[in-house]
């Protein structure tokens, strides 16, 4: 029951995927690219990393898939339609699938099966992890987010004459 | 007696699933999240249909006319009715609106609602789903409604859709961020993001008389007045519907809806209330705890659902109360009063934490939150903002 | 779904021949293992846990397709915010390849994939900010949001 699990969220988000780099429409692209995260992050409580789910749901649905809506409805310009369409992209990204599915499935030891999760990770974990080993990371990440704030900020304020 | 009423619905549910008892595991699961919902669903969409009542007459009351009163006795079938004819409504779809996104945006609002009432701890071993992570599920969830509304205004293809939809997303994720930092108190001081163990922080009595409720705690109280003028704005209720103030932008983001999506909108917005005091009453009114030792006897889910149907009813009572909040002073508020405020209270709360919980601890919190509420209330300088106007006229 | 969940890590060599088919059904095809006569499919007494999931083969193919196909929208299309959707697909696929050598490493393993992760997609937020706050200030300049057309660096 959970390989149909699997096989069913692996559909949804390449389909999803698929339909956010092709789609003609800009709004509908970014739609199924929201789609396409809520599919990674079924994915990611598939195996047992609820916690990270529910940072992918927040993050990248809830803020990021905003923030590009809301950047294509500041700069929407008639026609909508999108300029061409790059081939020699299609054949550089099936060229690269090729030698990835090469690289993997040469590879036997990736043949395995999960191991069974002895002790579920839990959020205390986490937190504990996030406080004690990562405490210089977490710092870091709080400047570089500030720094990421500030920067928009100033890159999209409008200029005082 | 009192047990086994506590229980009942726990009870009746293992009783309807040891009709499943030659099946493999996974079925059982799925049966039994399946009725898990149903009764959710059936419980909610009851509790929209009252409220939609009781708050045209409360606030038809608090105006000094009768509500709705000659449907049924004292208007209790108006909700039927209401019902009834919102489904013979002819469902008007723009021309030249994007067909798919008009229509999924009502139900991915509606859906992220729903799914958030899931994790919230109705009754003692009653909570539908419990996952280690359930605030923040909350809150992942919550934050998807802004994606919904985004396609509700683009979706229509109206200029003043897409403007009510702008402003409401940019209402909506200033509050997100207050209504999640008043939150870490709570988490920080339980140590645990998993509802039912915030609820079960909240037990106990001292003196058998005052329950240990974050609410009656300083930190707490201020940050239940933080989260519940958050959730407020996150379900778009006045004083903070411009996304849906009528003599503005002609209902904004929901204006091309006719029919059946627009009572999906509506229960939306009841289902976002709900939410937002369910998870206001897990966190800091105690849950489903009674308030004194001796009402203990009384079902869990019944203190629950009288907790909240208080919240509600203030939540009614501010909307008959108070003016729309502008624009403009509305998110001056979120960015340079609450947002520090919610800091504030996660300082008081550790001040409270290892000062020892009790008296002295009481007092020193109580220091820092007012504190830091009187400067911020000096800086905010309302002065010049709310000022009475003065009038020049051509001399 | 008629085939017994211990066929999916005992398949001696594969039958893919270095096809590359980003189809999906070619996914089923590992699947498919004989079963022997008589056995009906159960799922064995010591994987009870729910998140029983196919090999590490098979995840690793969709986190590679997930990222050529954030390749494809990056390099193939013009807009920018298809290529910044594209960027972020790419940072996605990688996460989720963390995530899955993670659960499939000797348990109990130190959860050093599920940190890289979080601080991953903390990181894309960032980058996803700054790229449109980009956009934004060059489309005020350019009027256009094709790359192709942003070819000058004099502003």
């Amino acid at each position: 029951m959970n390989s149909a699990a699997f096989i069913v969220i692996a559909i949804l988000m390449l389909a999803a995927a698929l339909a956010a780099a092709t789609l003609r429409k800009l709004i509908h692209a970014a739609l199924s690219f929201a789609l396409a995260f809520v599919g990674v992050a079924a994915f990611y409580f598939l195996l047992g990393a609820e916690f990270v789910g529910l940072i992918q749901i927040f993050v990248y649905v809830g803020a990021v898939a905003v923030l590009i809506v809301f950047t294509i409805l500041l700069t929407r310009h008639d026609p909508e339609k999108d300029r061409g369409f790059n081939w020699s992209g299609v054949i550089l990204a099936l060229a690269v699938f090729g030698g990835l599915l090469w690289a993997i499935l040469k590879t036997t030891g990736l043949s395995i099966v999960p191991p069974a999760l002895t002790t579920a990770l839990t959020v205390r974990q986490v937190g504990e992890l996030l406080m004690t080993d990562y405490i210089w990371p977490l710092q870091c990440i709080g400047i570089l987010l500030t720094a990421a704030l500030i920067g928009a900020l100033v890159l999209v304020m409008e200029e005082k004459r | 007696m009192s047990g086994f009423l506590d229980q009942i619905f726990v009870i009746g549910k293992k009783w309807l699933l040891s009709f499943l008892t030659g099946a493999p595991d996974w079925v059982v699961e799925i049966v039994s999240s399946l009725l898990n919902i149903i009764a959710l669903l059936a419980v909610f969409l009851t509790l929209f249909a009252l409220m939609s009542l009781f708050e045209r007459k409360i606030l038809a009351r608090i105006q000094n006319r009768f509500g709705p009163n000659r449907v049924g006795p004292f208007g209790l079938l108006q909700p039927v009715a209401d019902g009834i004819k919102m489904l013979i409504k002819e469902d008007i779809v723009p021309t030249r609106a994007d067909k798919p996104v008009h229509f999924l945006a009502p139900i991915l609002i509606a859906a992220a609602a729903i799914l958030a009432l899931g994790v919230i701890p109705y009754g003692r071993n009653m909570t539908p789903f419990t996952i280690d992570g359930g605030i923040l599920f909350f809150f992942a969830v919550g934050s998807t409604t802004e994606v919904g509304v985004f396609m509700a205004g683009w979706g229509s293809n109206n200029k003043f859709s897409i403007l009510g939809a702008m402003r409401a997303i940019a209402q909506m994720v200033s509050y997100e961020l207050p209504l999640i930092i008043t939150v870490l108190p709570v988490v920080m001081v339980t140590g645990s993001l998993t509802p039912n163990a915030i609820v079960a922080a909240q037990a106990g009595y001292s003196l058998a008389v005052l329950p240990h409720w974050f609410v009656l705690t300083p930190w707490g109280a201020a940050a239940f007045l933080l989260f519940f003028v958050s959730g407020l704005v996150e379900s778009n209720r006045t004083p903070f519907d411009v996304p849906e103030g009528e003599s503005e932008i002609v209902a904004g983001h929901m204006t091309e809806y006719s029919g059946f999506k627009y009572a999906i909108f509506f229960m939306a917005e009841y289902f976002g209330m709900f939410a937002v005091s369910g998870l206001a009453v897990t966190l800091f009114l105690g849950g489903w705890h009674a308030p004194i030792k001796l009402l203990e006897f009384l079902p869990s889910y019944l203190w629950f659902f009288l907790k909240l149907g208080v919240l509600l009813f203030v939540f009614i009572w501010i909307r008959g109360t108070l003016p729309r909040v502008r624009v403009d002073q509305m998110m001056n508020f979120a960015w340079k009063f609450m947002l520090p405020m919610a800091f504030a209270c996660i300082l008081a709360a550790a001040v409270w934490f290892y000062a020892g919980q009790g008296v002295a601890g009481w007092i020193w919190s109580l220091i820092v939150i007012v504190l830091v509420y009187l400067t911020l209330s000096r800086l905010i300088g309302t002065g010049k903002k709310f000022a009475p106007r003065t009038y020049r006229f051509a001399e | 779904m008629g085939v017994s969940p211990a066929g999916f890590g005992i398949l001696p060599k594969q039958t893919f021949a270095g096809q590359r088919a980003p189809d999906s059904s070619q996914k089923f095809a590992i699947a498919r293992t004989p079963l022997p006569a008589g056995e009906t499919p159960t799922l064995p007494a010591t994987n009870r846990n729910l998140t029983m999931t196919p090999t590490l083969q098979l995840f690793l193919v969709v986190s590679a397709a997930l990222f050529c196909v954030g390749l494809l929208a990056a390099l193939s299309r013009r807009h920018a915010i298809f290529i910044l959707i594209g960027i972020e697909m790419m940072l996605a696929a990688a996460g989720l390849n963390f995530i899955a050598f993670w659960r499939f490493g000797p348990q109990p393993a130190p959860p050093t994939g599920v940190m890289v992760t979080i601080f991953a997609i903390a990181i894309a937020a960032a980058e996803a900010a700054v790229g449109l706050a980009l956009v934004i200030a060059v489309y005020r300049h350019y009027r256009t949001t094709n790359v192709d057309q942003m070819d000058q660096l004099k502003g």
